[in-house]
């Protein structure tokens, strides 16, 4: 065998861990900022001195700032990963589990699971679960046939399927009158204030396999994008691969809007951008999603706490601030 | 007598209750130029689908090297089997040399990982096909003629027996139809490889195919050497208008011309067959 490295674990090497270094540095800056002053070092001997001290700042640190932190790259990662799935399924570099509609089906069913009294998890997990593969079997059928791959019938499928979840949800919200209101609409905002370890932990148990599961499917998703007929040609077991990549997608995806609610467009924003930087080849780009994903989300969700003078905002705000301008961007451009 | 390395037998398909292809059976042999054609709707491109394995048929079945095709598995028939599309869009800003180096994918592990080995065999794809000076050039930049030219050398990547065409050269123009169409050739002569082609150009068919065979409504008008199969008789029974059948300039080829409806109106006077003369006799 050729000692030679191939091509691409060469370039594995070099952007991983620029990209890696970008996440511990937003990650680090996300510990050490927020409405209790603590300073860039004080942060620093708290994460080194451990949990056991005593203190507030290092209290707050690590029951707060760190899980939620830990919590942010998660979330982060899992939907600029399930944005770019979508992309290379649909062949459209505009798909995104939030404007096709899957994150507001498992908001449904998540905010279901809530009103039915289950807890978050399991209940309200498989709750939100289901009501992602709803609406993901709607969408494929109703933009199915000759024009599943055109961007228009695919993207007005997503709005209107958005649109529907919207009022379910508005109706939802409507018929709900106590504390749970309040609640329920700060999450879907998509908010993390409330995290701890061990919501993280469960949220990663989910979500970590998922992530090896698509990094070996990634060559695959290069020859997707060739067409389901090449791609057959060249060895690709369509069916069987693009089931996988569905229900894992999905599968993560669920699993954080009931954690977090709706983050919208970082499924966009993300694997556009890495992809104008580093080419097309999933092989990179799924490995480099998940760390500039949650670079980005760690980055929105500090921006959350520390720019409003009282209080903070829901993260999800700050994405789709960003998001949704960067869509009608290229969405303009596609057009010839 | 050379042996068939496709083999249909009594094949039939249907789109929901309309019959597309009725009782086919014929074979391809091996290192042969094979071109289909027939009118619009005659079923050709989905007898092309239904020998790559992308359907399965109704009843009958398709045989590649003597295997039933839906036996493959995916990867194995990507080895043996080739395709190369009408056209491919591209909305991802894949390079030449990407796209090619897909076409290695059946050879390599799960994440497709080349080695120097497999560069080395897509440059020489890249040059054999005489697109090597765009390997880093992005695929949604290119022309039609050169796209279709990347496409090929993907499927040469390949290393496959046979190669399927649908048709190669619909949207190109006259000079790229005929680049085209002789790389198949040298692609028979050179490697050895099976061309299979579905084509709406006749005259095209009828200078590179060693067969011909002639699809209607999903069942065979007539297959054989072009110049058996090629007769005023069997494209006015085909295509259904009078089409004039001539030996080309070039000699040695039927040649189709096709008839304005204003030179009909005098049959008999200015409307000479020579070409059916010559098969009658």
């Amino acid at each position: 065998m050729n000692s030679e490295k191939p091509a691409v674990l060469k370039r594995l090497l070099t952007v991983l861990p620029a990209l890696g270094l970008i996440l511990a540095l937003s990650m680090y800056a996300g510990i050490s900022l927020g409405s209790t002053q603590s300073g860039f070092f004080s942060a620093f001997d708290a994460l080194i001195s451990g949990e056991n001290t005593h203190g507030l700042m290092d209290a707050i640190i690590w029951k707060i700032r760190f899980p939620r932190v830990l919590m942010a790259a998660l979330v982060g990662a899992t939907l600029s990963l399930g944005g770019l799935v979508f992309q290379a399924i649909l062949r459209n570099p505009l798909a995104e589990p939030y404007i096709l509609g899957i994150s507001g089906g498992s908001a449904i069913g998540a905010i279901a699971g809530i009103l039915m009294g289950f807890s978050r998890f399991p209940g309200v997990c498989l709750m939100a679960f289901a009501g992602s593969l709803a609406t993901l079997f709607l969408i494929l059928v109703m933009s199915s046939g000759q024009t599943l791959l055109r961007q228009n019938a695919l993207l007005l499928s997503g709005v209107m399927v958005n649109a529907f979840c919207a009022a379910v949800i508005m109706f939802l919200v409507s018929m709900t009158q106590d504390s749970r209101l309040h609640n329920i609409i700060f999450w879907l905002m998509g908010d993390f204030s409330m995290t701890g370890f061990s919501q993280a932990g469960i949220l990663a148990a989910i979500n970590l396999p998922c992530f090896f599961l698509l990094f070996f499917l990634s060559n695959k998703m290069n020859l997707l994008l060739m067409g389901k007929d090449l791609a057959q040609t060249m060895g690709v077991n369509f069916a069987a691969v693009t089931l996988a990549l569905l229900v894992s997608t999905s599968l993560m995806v669920s699993a954080t809007v009931s954690h977090c609610g709706l983050l919208g467009f970082v499924g966009l924003v993300i694997p556009h951008l890495l992809r104008m930087i580093l080419g097309p080849d999933h092989r990179i780009l799924v490995p480099a999603c998940i760390l500039g994903g949650g670079s980005y989300m760690v980055i929105c969700d500090t921006l959350a706490r520390a720019l409003p003078h009282q209080g903070e905002m829901p993260a999800g705000v700050i994405t789709a601030m960003v998001g949704a301008p960067l869509f009608i961007y290229l969405l303009k451009r596609s057009r010839p | 007598m050379k042996q068939a390395v496709l083999r249909i037998r009594d094949l039939s398909f249907f789109y929901e209750k309309s019959k597309v292809l009725e009782s086919l059976s014929f074979s391809v042999e091996d290192n042969g130029f094979f071109i289909i054609i027939g009118p619009n709707g005659s079923g050709k491109s989905t007898l092309l689908k239904l020998m790559a394995g992308l359907i399965n048929p109704v009843s009958g079945q398709v045989e590649v090297l003597g295997k039933s095709v839906g036996a493959y598995k995916r990867k194995a028939l990507a080895k043996i089997l080739g395709l190369v599309p009408q056209t491919t869009s591209m909305d991802f800003p894949f390079t030449v040399m990407d796209v090619v180096l897909m076409g290695r994918s059946p050879h390599l592990g799960m994440l497709g990982l080349e080695r120097e080995e497999d560069i080395h065999i897509a440059m020489q794809a890249l040059k054999f096909t005489g697109v090597d000076a765009l390997s880093s050039r992005e695929m949604g930049r290119l022309s039609g003629g050169e796209r279709q030219r990347v496409c090929i050398a993907r499927a040469i990547c390949q290393d496959p027996k046979i190669i399927l065409l649908d048709e190669p050269t619909a949207s190109l123009d006259l000079a790229h139809q005929i680049r085209v169409m002789d790389l198949m050739e040298k692609l028979q002569h050179e490697k050895g490889i099976t061309i299979v082609m579905v084509s709406h150009d006749i005259n095209l068919a009828a200078m590179y195919a060693d067969t011909l065979l002639i699809l209607k409504d999903g069942r065979i008008v007539d297959s054989g050497p072009p110049r058996d199969v090629i007769t005023f008789k069997t494209l006015e029974q085909t295509y259904g208008c009078t089409l004039l059948v001539d030996e080309s300039p070039l000699g040695n080829y039927p040649r189709v011309t096709q008839v304005p409806g204003k030179y009909l109106k005098t049959p008999n006077k200015t409307v000479h067959y020579p070409r059916e003369n010559l098969n009658d006799a």
